[in-house]
Formats: C-alpha cells, structure tokens, sequence
C-alpha cells in the first residue's frame, strides 16, 4: 500500500502521511459487510489523494474570492455586484463548455459515456445496452475522458 | 501531453470501481513514468468535475436538483446593524417556529444545495444543505438551525458571539463550523480561536486552529481536526473523521431533505469516512455498509439501529 500511495502521490513523505490516515481511518470503522477489503482499501486511498489534490487547488481558489468578495462589501451591503456576476458567468460558461463537448464526443465512446455519466447506468448495463463487453465499455468512457480532457483543456 | 497517456490514465480511473482491478499494475503504471500520475491526476479531477457538473448523474433515480456545488447565491440586505456583538443562537428543532425576534433577514438553504451569504461586519456564512439562518436588523442574536460555515473578518473592536442551544461561542476573527442537531454540537476551528461555554457554565473551553470540539450531555471533548476536512460539504462531499453518528444522520436528512434518524448508544459512535452526495436511499446504504449498522424504514423516516445489541 505504501508502495501505490508513494507512486500516486509522487512524494514519500506525503504517503506516509496518507497511510497513516488511512490506518487509523480503517482501525476506528467498526466492522461492516465489506465485500472486498483490498479494492475498498485503495478506493478509500485513492478518494484521500484525490481530497488532498483538490484542497490544494481549492484553497488557492478560495483565498482569491476570499480577497476580491472583501472589496465588495461594507457593513453588509454589497457596493459592486460585478465581480461576482462575472464570476458566475464565467461558471456557467464552463458548464456549457463542458456540455457541448459532451455533445461532440465521437459516437461510440458519446453514447458509452452518456449511458453512464448521464442517466447512471452501471458498466455491466451499459455493456448490455449497447451489446459490447464491459471491458469495451470501459474503453469507450476512456477514451470519452481523454476526448473531454482535452476538449477543455484551453 | 501525449493523448495515449491520458487514455490510459482514464482506463485505470474507470476500472477502478471493479473489485477486479489490477491494483499492483496501477501501481507499476504510475511508477514507470512520472507523466503517468500527473495525467491521472488531471482524469481525477476531470471526473470530479463532471460529476460535479451534471444533475445527479451517479444515483439512479435520484431527482436532478442543483448539485450541491452550485453556485452561492449571494443574497445581501441593506440593513445596518449598530451593535458591536453579533450573536447567534443556534436552535436545534424549532422547525416552523418562529423566533419572536423582531424584523431578521432569513437566509435558508434548501435541500441539496449550499448558500453563502455577506452579514454585516465582515461576517460571510456559508450554510449546509437545508440549514436557516437569520439576522435580525437590529444586531440582535442571530439563530442557524443545521450546519454552516463563518468567515469573520478580524475586528479588535467587536467580538462575535454565537448561542448555539445554550452553548456560546466567542471569537474575533477567525473561520469556523458549527454543526448541531439531536442534542450534539460540533465546533471546528479552521483559523484563529474561538471561546465554547456550555449551557450552565461559566467557563469557557478554548478551541484552537485545528481543533474539533465535540460538546454533548454537557461534556465537551477537544481533539485535532484535519483543516481540510471542515465543513467538506462546501467542497461537494461529507467527510468525517471520528463524527457521532447523530450529527451524521443530521447531515444526511438536511441534504436529502427527509427525515434519519439514529437512536440509543449508536447514535454517540464515531464515524470516519466519506458520504457522496446523493438520494437519501443511496446516502444510507453507504452508511450501513460502513458502519454495520441496519437501516429500518417506516414509510416516513429512516431509523438506523445496531441490532448486533452492542
């Protein structure tokens, strides 16, 4: 496990730090019906990295909003609406981004992803859905992702 | 970045929520290249992002309400409020029972959806799904029911006072989370210190950057919370870490907007873990698996019990 947490963080002392999250996280669960413990072990590990990644970038974010709301507001009144208006565009601007590449992804790995993503549909089902294997499903979404990812990458 | 690497990358990110996934060749994959973990680490949060972005989109059947990333609203008043003391009180079960406080702002979050709003003073509070809050024009006390977060600007000349159920909490300028429901109160201090004095008391427990207390039955107990897990509904999920139970279940029925509950001894037990937005049916089951314990329904409310008898 040290061994995965040091090669998914890149940084040693960071996963031993995980690891011991993660120990002590295990030890205080009391006991349930889990089906498989290694592959629960490394999603719980996995969803730990993946926090701490995204607090990282968050906080950047959020101390930027933290600085620019203070220009907005005295004793309760918001003086410039703008900032945050334009913040919100931006927002929904990146949704739309995010929908129509959706929208453009190629038919095959579109419909997998859709089937999925969009109306929740388990792998196994999508599979079933679209008369392919779980293992070409699961392709398919991949190659969705990378479509995507390099869709909004700009 | 080669496109093969982050196919690749996504290959491994979907096939992790198989039980068969190769875990040991993930392991060798990130290790052969350090490119590897930094185009899975762009797929991960691509993922969280889409999964952020779309209407409920993992739980099926689940009603296509606004995420609960969406964006604050940002509902600001023109009242001036004079008095140097805010204070809160935070009211554990008066649904629909109106204060008899005089002209107040009320700012509500609804079921899954969080809200922030500006208060007076340099006072910014974000509210959990299905929390209230109100403000009276005055600067009289201010009452929350569920969750919320508050980012109080340093002021030496006032400090903030917060009556949760009897309990007072007392800062100047700091970030902190109150969660309170069945009868447990749980303050997490973010930045700054803040004073706790329980119902009854006089004396005040100092809570510090960095730690939790957890007050109930009129004991208060101090242990290191993980910053970056305070109030982890704002960023989309519920992370706990060593939680009663009750205030977990409290969570879960103010997001999904129907009622949990959680009786007896289980409702003290610690829970560490992490709960995925989603609807109440998917949200419980995740619970019980992590914690043993059995979901009863009546129709109306979930009730979670331990029928191991302890």
């Amino acid at each position: 496990m040290l061994r995965f947490l040091v090669a998914r963080t890149g940084n040693p002392v960071e996963a031993e730090d995980l690891l011991q999250e993660l120990w002590l996280r295990t030890r205080e669960a009391p006991p349930g019906p889990i089906a498989n413990g290694r592959a629960y072990l490394y999603r719980a590990a996995q969803n730990l990295v993946l926090d701490r990644i995204r607090e990282a970038r968050r906080r950047e974010a959020r101390d930027k909003d933290w600085s620019d709301s203070q220009a907005e507001t005295i004793a309760g009144d918001r003086v410039d609406p703008q900032p945050r208006a334009l913040d919100a565009m931006i927002a929904r601007e990146d949704n739309a981004a995010l929908h129509a590449a959706i929208a453009r992804l190629p038919e095959g790995a579109g419909r997998a992803f859709r089937l999925h993503k969009l109306e929740g549909l388990p792998h196994a089902e999508v599979a079933a859905r679209l008369g392919i294997s779980r293992s070409g499903v699961e392709k398919h979404i991949a190659v969705a992702m990378a479509h995507l990812r390099r869709a909004l990458e700009n | 970045m080669n496109e093969d690497i982050h196919e690749a990358a996504a290959r491994w990110h979907v096939a992790q929520q198989h039980d068969d996934m190769k875990w040991c060749g993930f392991t060798c994959w990130l290790e052969a290249d350090p490119r590897h973990r930094l185009a899975y680490d762009e797929i991960a949060l691509l993922d969280a992002r889409i999964d952020a972005a779309l209407p409920g989109p993992a739980v099926r059947g689940g009603t296509s309400e606004m995420p609960m990333r969406g964006f604050p609203r940002w509902a600001v008043g023109s009242g001036i409020a004079a008095a140097a003391t805010i204070a809160l009180a935070l009211g554990i079960g008066f649904q629909g029972e109106q204060p008899e406080a005089p002209a107040a702002r009320e700012f509500a979050s609804a079921a899954r959806t969080t809200r922030t709003v500006q208060l007076a003073h340099g006072v910014t509070a974000s509210l959990g799904a299905g929390s209230r809050l109100s403000e009276p024009e005055a600067g009289g006390p201010m009452r929350l029911r569920g969750s919320a977060f508050f980012n109080i600007r340093h002021d030496p000349a006032r400090s903030v006072v917060v009556e949760v159920d009897g309990y007072r909490i007392r800062d100047v300028g700091t970030r902190f989370a109150v969660n309170s429901a069945n009868g447990v109160l749980s303050l997490s201090v973010e930045e700054g210190t803040v004073a706790l004095q329980l119902p009854g008391q006089t004396s005040e427990t100092l809570v510090a950057a960095g730690q939790e207390a957890i007050a109930q039955a009129g004991r208060v107990t101090l242990r290191p919370a993980r910053v970056a897990n305070i109030a982890s509904w704002r960023s989309g999920r519920f992370v706990y870490d060593q939680t009663p139970l009750a205030l977990v279940a409290a969570d879960i029925a103010r997001y999904t907007g129907q009622p949990v509950s959680v009786s007896g001894p289980a409702a003290q037990r610690p829970f560490s873990g992490v709960l995925a937005p989603g609807d109440r049916q998917a949200m419980v089951s995740t619970l019980t698996q992590l914690t043993g314990l059995h979901a009863e329904s009546d129709g109306q409310t979930v009730r979670l019990v331990d029928r191991t008898g302890g």
